[in-house]
């Protein structure tokens, strides 16, 4: 990129980016790139799940066993904590350090929430009997929601390394592209939930 | 906050998701997003066929998560191409799962399908 400054005393150099796709970095392709990748690992996992339910007359419906007010309520938590990601990325290309800490730090306690919404719904499902090897859509439902929650989890721990930089100054230069990036990975985190929530909690 | 948006010092990210109705965007989105989760879940207590249940609840819930992508991880602003690399896979994969599921289908429950029972 011919506009990048070479000087070694330029405050903030533009980060490279990637002309096949606009002017996005390297670290935003790389970012899609990691999470095309992740969605085919949840993939695999949804298939597997659909496979073994399509083939078992026996199983029961979900909305019979699973708390759906309670999981709605997470789910909207979810949606409301991707909203407050793109006011906090809004914040910090705004150069508002304040208001963009504030909106990340809502965010990660949308995803903190979660975690606790799912940790009482485990155990309160443990406890009515539905552990993990008492049948295949216990095994699948806790793999699969349990992968989600470790993405919730490094989201939530990946929301306030980010939310610590830009109450120090950082991040919001070119764009804020840091903080864009941070909003990448935790809203594929809401995505993927809106699917799981359908696929495994909803569908008759 | 829409009136900031020219003060953005520069961009090298992709300049066009600056636009100045971001804000009124995203909004609009969460709004979005909330009602059709409501409709899901009222849908998943009505009493309608539920393969035709299934079916409306996937739609929905593949509309929620093109909303997230398009508005939100600001698909709609990236050139095409960035689209492509993110979007590309998805319907291959389906392809694949839909496959598979047929087959799941035709050997467990029975049902026959060309391929499988010739």
């Amino acid at each position: 990129m011919s506009s990048r400054p070479e000087a070694s005393y330029a405050p903030a150099p533009a980060p490279l980016t990637v002309p096949t796709f606009g002017q996005a970095t390297t670290g935003k392709v790389g970012m899609w790139i990691f999470l095309v990748t992740d969605a085919m690992t949840f993939g695999g996992l949804l298939l597997a799940y659909g496979i073994l339910r399509a083939g078992n007359k026996q199983w029961p419906a979900p909305t019979t066993v699973l708390g759906i007010p309670f999981t709605a309520i997470m789910t909207f938590v979810l949606i409301v904590s991707s909203l407050t990601m793109v006011l906090a990325l809004d914040a910090a290309q705004h150069r508002n350090a304040k208001q963009a800490v504030r909106w990340l730090l809502a965010t990660a306690s949308g995803g903190i929430f979660f975690l606790c919404g799912q940790a009482y719904e485990y155990r309160h499902l443990i406890h009515e009997g539905f552990t993990l090897p008492s049948g295949n859509f216990p095994a699948t439902f806790y793999v699969i929601t349990s992968f989600h929650g470790g993405h919730v989890f490094t989201g939530v721990c990946y929301l306030l390394i980010t939310a610590f930089g830009v109450s120090r100054g950082k991040h919001l230069e070119n764009g804020a592209n840091f903080v864009e990036i941070t909003g990448l990975f935790w809203h594929f985190v809401d995505l993927i939930w809106i699917l799981v929530f359908t696929l495994v909690y909803l569908i008759p | 906050m829409s009136e900031h948006a020219s003060s953005v010092p520069h961009a090298t990210d992709g300049g066009a998701h600056r636009a100045p109705d971001h804000r009124r965007d995203y909004f609009r989105i969460f709004w979005v997003l909330l009602v059709l989760t409501i409709v899901e879940v009222a849908v998943s207590y009505s009493k309608i066929d539920k393969r035709v249940m299934s079916a409306v609840m996937i739609a929905l819930a593949l509309s929620k998560a093109s909303f997230v992508g398009l508005y939100f991880m600001h698909l709609k602003y990236e050139k095409r191409s960035l689209l492509w690399l993110a979007f590309l896979p998805l319907p291959l994969a389906g392809f694949y799962a839909v496959f598979l599921l047929l087959d799941a289908f035709s050997l467990l429950r029975g049902v026959p399908v060309p391929w499988v029972h010739p």
